[in-house]
């Protein structure tokens, strides 16, 4: 299981071709890509960065076990998670999750998944910067 | 026995640090521990709202917590 999953927390910026190469196989009929982006508005009010902390060594280790249980519970042979930490503008990467899978229903549903529980489980916790304040954003819808 | 705890997110804002430790009894659990900060704590948040990790794994309210262990308050997660 160790080879086929991949995962990264960095305050470096994430790099899409990286996940999508790791999870390349010839055994794979498709590649299905999330990439989560920050928005500039929330409810209406205007965002003006975004600021990601984690209990690290724990997120790393919850954001495999979502990668491993992919792959058992959806025909996909591999899989990468990469999240972002630290302060990160508008139009930037939090998040990329990617799945190859011989057949590509396995592969939408296995990053589905992955990011659904990725925002109920793993300990990463987002503080939005307003013009008139700051705010932890305490919901995962 | 002293218990290593560390706080995040808005719980970090509430204690003013990252870490600290609590003096707790044989016995006592993750539920014994949150009734602690709670009343050391001013705008603690709803223990319904709350989930502790303990070593870096989820634990439930009634998990007994030894003299090594590395408590995590974990309010809600926002990532993604």
């Amino acid at each position: 299981m160790e080879d086929k999953v991949a995962i990264r927390l960095s305050e470096d910026p994430l790099n899409l071709q990286e996940c999508y190469a790791f999870v390349q196989s010839k055994t794979c009929g498709g590649i299905a890509v999330f990439v989560g982006t920050v928005r500039n508005l929330t409810s209406g009010k205007e965002v003006q960065k975004l600021e990601f902390s984690a209990y690290e060594p724990m997120a790393i280790k919850e954001m495999r076990k979502i990668a491993e249980q992919a792959i058992k519970r959806f025909r996909v042979e591999r899989m990468a998670i990469h999240h972002a930490t630290g302060l990160l503008q508008i139009g930037e990467v939090p998040v990329i999750i990617a799945a190859s899978a011989p057949h590509r229903e396995a592969a939408f549903d296995a990053c589905r998944y992955a990011i659904d529980t990725l925002k109920q489980k793993v300990p990463i916790w987002k503080k939005e910067f307003f013009e008139d304040g700051e705010v932890w954003v305490n919901a995962h819808p | 026995m002293e218990i290593r705890v560390l706080f995040f997110g808005m719980v970090r804002d509430i204690t003013g640090m990252a870490e600290s430790s609590f003096s707790l009894a044989p016995g006592d659990t993750v539920g014994t521990l949150n009734d602690l900060l709670a009343s050391a704590y001013p705008g603690w948040p709803e223990k319904e709202s709350l989930s502790f990790a303990v070593n870096e794994e989820y634990a439930t309210w009634n998990k007994e917590l030894r003299a090594s262990d590395v408590v995590a308050v974990i309010p809600p997660v926002s990532g993604g």
